[in-house]
């Protein structure tokens, strides 16, 4: 529904627009700062290294979170048996071993800061599960006008218990690196300068790119006639990307979340991308599951969310959908230097320190018709190194789930 | 007519002295064979006192008489004793010399009793009661004396010392009834004119003399010769030159002989002058010029009055309560501006009659239609049109006034070059039609009916509509001179819609009714001199479909949905009153005792008690069949005021009133917004309280020209509906899970001058006032800002108003608007956080901050036609320029992240200045 309501709101924002035409930005001054403990925690039913995140709010303005380190984290199973959770890497907290949240238990959350705060969580309980029947790639012409790739997913749940979803994705591509030659280029010695090729001792003409979706996507099935997904649009490619150059995979999680962590996600959103002309909703603290156990405590917020996931995975091809010529590499690799190998005045030599700083990939020798190098230039045709060798932008190893 | 007789030289010499009073200045002076005016002239020589009369009154009989060391009042006294002149000082040693009436130096306690109190209510002067005609003899047009009637057949065998007789007192012109018009004899019977302009009269047999007298209208002088009961009608003449002074001057005498606190009214006839936004009167944004009422900003809708939330209201156009009452989102009222008579305002002590609704009554009325002849007004301005028409149906019984306006205002969007607006329209129209029929003199109706729509499709695809039906009935029976009452029936219907044509499968249509039917009696019954009661019975039946959505097509996925319909019925018994104790004192007191009962067919949830409202704490749903009424709540609601004058001009008044809400607004905005939807009081929601205690001081001073009030107040609010942060209202079934109910507090003195006469008049309002509400309870997801009082959205303690009119010229005027006030409160980012892979924001504790302070000046000018009598029409041009300065004041202010970057917009409604320019046709 809130859905219908933002369309409602921007009605009335161009209205507005229309008889004053006036927004503007304007400089929040800093103002008071609260410290809050933000928990983001979400146990799946994936038999797998669970994880849990704590950070700290930062001032307007920062960019990057703020860990908060040297917590004890543990989920207490039936209120009798702990599951402890350590941190590997700043604010980031795994679970000691695998597990999946069962249906039939509940799950509750405590943490205690490095301060000595302790927060704790409601108990919760896994949602039903959802499978995913379908995740469909197909060729659209979006709202402005763009023509690509949109994945759609459907899911369906007869029992009507889910209702409440949350995507995410992670896609995977095929990367062919265009000026790719078998050979590279190596330095015998610095001085006098000589260089050489030879054989490349790893995969560097074929990798596969990686990306997560940053955010989840939200969407509910309670308005609807039935607890059915059809054709929710999860991800959209433009045909000029070069992700979607080769073959391209994408694995849609969904993850059925309860009523409760459904509408924390979705009142953060709101809260965090409200915008309205003529009236803005009350924005305010939002409090998730997670409270403090002394009044003394600093604020908390955010949502101790058990959920079940559900994934599923879809190839294709760019020729599956266009019959044109693929989407150009991720950058132009028109450009071929020739740089010199004899020392400059300073004693450098530019194809050494290219090689040396792995930024030139090789491409040719340098010869003319007759096979010699033309007098004063150097000896090899050189390309930007992520022309020649894929591995910059992607892994040169086939991940285990990919199916040609 | 007066002659003055001035000498210039006396004004200077003696203005040392010019405060003496005819009492204190002793006179020595003899009188050798002068007549009376030579001797008046030696006194005004002397004196510096200045005597006002007519020569011709004077005779011209020497006088031989020593005066020594005498006061100038007994000079007077002697000097005039064989004539039937009598005198008044009045102001700085100016003597007024009268024919045959007394003059009063003060106006009688009952001179306008109890009128305005009750304005647009039938009213029954208590003829008991002797009323006294003072009238400022500078002002006053000269009487007319009109041929003798013979009123009855003469009953040589009639016992009957005394006969009634009654009629109508209209106006020559319009034939519309004249209230309030003094109806006295030469046998000192006097009596008042009721709403319907009739009046009633015992008079003896025989020769009498019967006068009218009213501010703003000629005087009448008219012989009758009564033989027996009998039917006497009055027609009257406006003394056009006067009526804008009149009309604020006749208004502002309740102000200090009311018991009532917190109690203003507006007059059509006001808001003509003040500079408008695009061309449209706005009488209820004069309302906000009045301390003590304020809206969120330009283009919004609602008002907070007194610290009061937006929904506690109760807007009533004759009696019908109007759910939305305004068009484009406060930027227009509904209220068509032609048909509309007054507006009475309670935001202190409001009358038992009404209730429902905590913080104000706005009691609307319209005009009734002109009986004699065809008459109508119409407007042309850079938005709307606007035409009035009045119909006579029964001459001099029944009328018909229908008016209508509408927009053409698409043409403001294709003029528009902007590509996104292709397409789109906006419009909106009200129309209204009343009939009233006198039947007899004991019976008239009245019916009304309104219909107000706005609709707009500003995106391709979605078209935004809502509407107001209202329909009421009124039928006035007078039982007897002292009894009176009234039967009202009405019946409000406000509906609002979306239809999204987006992709079919999401396309829908979602829709809101809420419909009201009131039936109510109102009875006024004047015991005697001392008690006047009102008490009544009514009974309101609320019905509500709170929320429909529905697929348009076949392919749409959205299921038809429909939260289950509220029925409830709000009855109340009433009893006021108003009793006169002293001279001085005067009390109101009133007790309202209102009762709601919750009608099934409804499905309540029980949660558990000492837990936070969730599916968690959900006990069990109870159902509940038709008709059941599954939950009452009453309340005694006392209404009680006080007036005690401490100088004639001079009164001070208390009251304290309390009072029940059953009904709620769900709007979890910053401000009213069209798509609000109602909720009736249930198992879970309880009914919103309040206490106001007010108290006020009230003068008028200079001639009366300035009015000057000051008025505290001390309010708290219980059950105040609030919700959680971030709260979903839209088609939620459990609606009770996401609603807080928390207290409230507010205190404010308003400060008022009024100037009323004169080429420059106008009113400068100060209000300082503060409103804050708690939101506290045991468990942390139910708590706002800890638990702690933290201000309310529409606090803003500091508020300026000032409105003035000056008249350049009989046919030119220039007005200004000023109004200043602290900007609201707002609730701010204070820092950001990551969650879900997103940059989040942190808000600060509720409202914690302030939007910039809001100034806005606005300027206009009114050229009226010339002002010969004999014709067709008469026309006025007004022009005014909204925000002259052009002050960017930040309406909203909101929070958009993006790139992973908090920013901060405000928007303004009107940000530059806008002149628009209307011209007005009345026939």
């Amino acid at each position: 529904m809130f859905r219908i309501k933002k369309k409602i709101f921007f009605a009335i924002t161009l209205f507005l627009i229309v008889v004053s035409g006036c927004v503007e930005p304007f400089e929040i001054s800093p103002q008071t700062f609260d410290d809050v403990l933000i928990v983001e925690a979400t146990l799946t039913n994936e038999e797998k290294t669970q994880v849990i995140s704590l950070s700290r709010t930062g001032i307007l303005g920062s960019t990057e979170p703020i860990w908060e380190e040297g917590a004890d984290v543990i989920i207490i199973q039936d209120s009798n048996s702990t599951l402890r959770f350590l941190e590997t890497q700043p604010g980031i907290y795994e679970s000691e071993s695998e597990f999946a949240a069962l249906p039939t238990s509940s799950y509750q959350l405590s943490i205690t800061t490095r301060d000595g705060d302790s927060y704790t969580s409601s108990q919760e309980n896994l949602p039903s599960s959802a499978v995913i029947d379908d995740v469909i790639a197909r060729k659209i012409t979006n709202d402005d006008g763009i023509e690509g790739i949109e994945i759609f997913v459907n899911s369906f749940d007869a029992t009507g218990q889910s209702k409440f979803y949350r995507y995410s994705y992670e896609e995977t591509y095929k990367i062919i690196a265009p000026l790719w030659n078998q050979f590279e280029a190596f330095v015998v010695s610095e001085n006098p300068p000589s260089v050489d090729i030879r054989l490349r001792p790893q995969e560097e003409l074929i990798c596969y790119g990686n990306n997560a979706s940053s955010t989840s996507i939200l969407f509910s099935t309670t308005t609807l006639n039935e607890d059915r997904v059809s054709e929710l649009p999860i991800r959209f490619i433009e045909k000029s990307d070069f992700i979607i150059a080769n073959r391209y995979s994408i694995l849609v999680k969904q993850i059925v979340q309860t009523e409760q962590a459904f509408q924390f996600y979705e009142k953060l959103r709101e809260l965090s991308s409200q915008g309205n002309l003529l009236s803005q909703s009350q924005p305010g603290f939002l409090i998730g599951n997670v409270f403090p156990d002394q009044e003394t405590s600093k604020s908390v917020t955010g949502y101790f969310d058990v959920s079940s996931v559900s994934t599923k995975r879809l190839f294709f091809n760019f020729e599956d959908f266009f019959e044109d010529d693929q989407p150009s590499y991720i950058v132009n690799c028109e450009s071929i230097s020739i740089p010199d190998l004899e020392q400059d005045q300073f004693g450098n030599s530019a194809l050494i320190l290219a090689i040396q700083n792995e930024t030139l990939e090789y491409f040719n020798d340098n010869v003319d018709l007759t096979g010699n190098t033309p007098p004063g230039e150097g000896p090899f045709q050189m390309v930007p190194r992520i022309c020649g060798d894929c591995t910059t932008i992607g892994s040169n190893e086939i991940p285990e789930f990919w199916i040609e | 007519m007066f002659r003055c007789c001035t000498n210039l030289f006396a004004i200077l010499f003696f203005c040392g002295v010019s405060y003496a009073q005819i009492k204190t200045t002793t006179f020595s002076i003899e009188a050798q064979g002068e007549t009376k005016e030579q001797l008046l002239n030696k006194i005004e020589a002397s004196t510096g006192f200045k005597f006002y009369y007519l020569a011709e009154w004077l005779d011209n009989t020497p006088i031989y008489k020593s005066y020594g060391n005498s006061t100038i009042q007994s000079i007077l006294e002697d000097i005039l004793a064989d004539t039937n002149l009598h005198f008044i000082e009045y102001g700085n040693g100016k003597v007024y010399l009268t024919q045959g009436r007394l003059i009063h130096d003060y106006l009688p306690d009952n001179f306008f009793p109890a009128i305005k109190e009750v304005a647009s209510e039938d009213y029954v002067a208590n003829e008991a009661s002797s009323i006294s005609v003072v009238l400022d003899n500078q002002k006053a047009p000269e009487r007319r004396r009109r041929k003798t009637i013979r009123i009855g057949k003469q009953n040589v065998g009639a016992t009957n010392s005394e006969f009634t007789i009654s009629g109508y007192v209209k106006n020559e012109l319009s034939g519309s009834p004249l209230p309030n018009v003094v109806v006295s004899t030469d046998k000192n019977k006097n009596t008042l004119t009721n709403n319907q302009g009739y009046y009633s009269l015992e008079l003896p047999y025989g020769q009498n003399i019967i006068f009218t007298d009213a501010l703003g209208l000629e005087r009448m002088e008219q012989p009758v010769v009564v033989y027996n009961d009998g039917v006497l009608d009055i027609t009257l003449k406006e003394s056009v030159e006067q009526l804008d002074e009149v009309i604020i001057s006749a208004n502002s005498r309740q102000v200090i002989d009311g018991t009532t606190t917190g109690k203003n009214t507006i007059e059509s006839e006001e808001s003509k002058t003040i500079p408008v936004v695009l061309g449209e009167r706005d009488l209820l944004k004069i309302a906000t010029t009045l301390p003590g009422i304020t809206t969120a900003g330009e283009g919004s809708a609602g008002f907070n009055v007194r610290g009061g939330k937006t929904d506690q209201n109760l807007i009533l156009l004759d009696n019908s309560v109007l759910y939305n009452s305004s068009h484009f989102f406060g930027i227009f009222q509904a209220l068509n501006p032609y048909t509309v008579k007054s507006i009475d305002i309670y935001k202190g002590n409001i009358p038992a009659e009404f209730g429902g609704r905590l913080s104000s009554v706005f009691n609307i009325n319209t005009i009734d239609g002109n009986t004699e002849k065809i008459s109508g007004e119409a407007s042309i301005g850079p938005v709307t049109g606007n035409l009035k028409l009045e119909i006579p149906v029964v001459k001099d019984k029944a009328a018909l006034m229908v008016a209508g306006r509408g927009t053409y205002s698409d043409w403001i969007l294709g003029a528009l070059d902007n590509e996104d607006l292709q397409g789109r329209s906006a419009f909106f129209y009200d129309l209204i039609a009343k009939y009233q029929h006198e039947l007899n003199t004991k019976n008239n109706v009245e019916a009304m009916a309104y219909y107000s729509k706005d609709a707009f499709s500003i995106t391709q695809d979605s078209l935004y509509a809502y509407e107001n039906k209202l329909i009421s009935m009124q039928w006035n029976h007078k039982l007897n001179e002292k009894h009176q009452g009234s039967l009202k029936l009405s019946r409000s219907d406000y509906f609002f819609e979306i239809d999204y044509d987006g992709r079919p499968q999401i396309d829908f249509n979602y829709n809101f009714n809420i419909k009201e039917t009131q039936l109510k009696l109102k009875m006024r019954y004047a015991a005697n001199t001392n008690h006047s009661f009102t008490y009544g019975i009514s009974s309101k039946l609320y019905e509500l479909s709170p929320g429909t959505i529905d697929g348009k097509s076949d392919l749409s996925q959205i299921e038809e949905f429909s939260l289950s319909e509220e029925k409830g019925l709000e009855s109340a018994i009433f009893i006021a009153d108003n009793i006169k104790v002293s001279e001085k004192l005067q009390l109101d007191l009133g007790l309202r005792y209102s009762i709601f009962n919750a009608i099934g067919p409804s499905e309540q949830r029980i949660y558990a008690e000492n837990q936070p409202r969730n599916e968690t704490s959900l006990l069990e749903t109870q159902s509940f069949d038709s008709g059941d009424l599954f939950k009452t709540y009453s309340f005694p609601e006392v209404r009680v005021g006080a007036r005690y004058y401490i100088k004639p001009d001079f009164s001070a008044k208390a009251s304290y009133s309390s009072s029940t809400q059953y009904i709620h607004s769900l709007s979890n905005n910053t401000t009213v917004s069209p798509i609000d939807t109602w909720k009736l009081s249930d198992i879970n929601i309880e009914p919103q309280r309040a206490s106001l205690f007010s108290a006020g001081l009230y003068k008028f001073f200079g001639d009366n020209t300035y009015e000057t009030s000051i008025e505290g107040f001390y309010k708290t609010q219980n059950n105040i509906l609030d919700f959680k942060v971030g709260a979903q209202l839209l088609l939620n079934e459990v609606i009770e899970q996401e609603t807080l109910q928390g207290k409230g507090k507010s205190y404010g003195v308003e400060f008022l001058l009024k100037k009323n006469r004169g080429a420059l008049t106008g009113w400068l309002g100060y209000t300082y006032s503060r409103s804050f509400f708690q939101l506290r309870s045991d468990f942390p997801e139910e708590q706002v800002s800890n638990g702690e009082f933290f201000p309310a959205n529409f606090d803003k303690p500091h508020d300026i108003s000032l409105v003035s009119n000056y008249n350049i010229t009989k046919r030119l005027s220039f007005s200004t608007n000023f109004t200043y006030q602290t900007g609201r409160p707002v609730t701010f980012p204070t820092g950001t956080f990551f969650f879900n892979g997103e940059q989040q924001v942190l808000y600060s504790q509720r409202n914690k901050f302030r939007i910039p302070n809001y100034y806005r000046l606005d300027i206009g000018f009114n050229l009226e036609g010339n002002h010969k009598k004999k014709k067709l029409a008469h026309s006025f041009w007004s022009f005014s320029i909204y925000n002259v300065l052009g002050r960017n004041n930040p309406y909203s202010v909101f929070f958009v992240t993006q790139d992973g970057e908090v920013k901060a917009f405000q928007s303004s409604v009107f940000n530059i200045p806008v002149p628009s320019l209307t011209y007005n046709l009345k026939f």
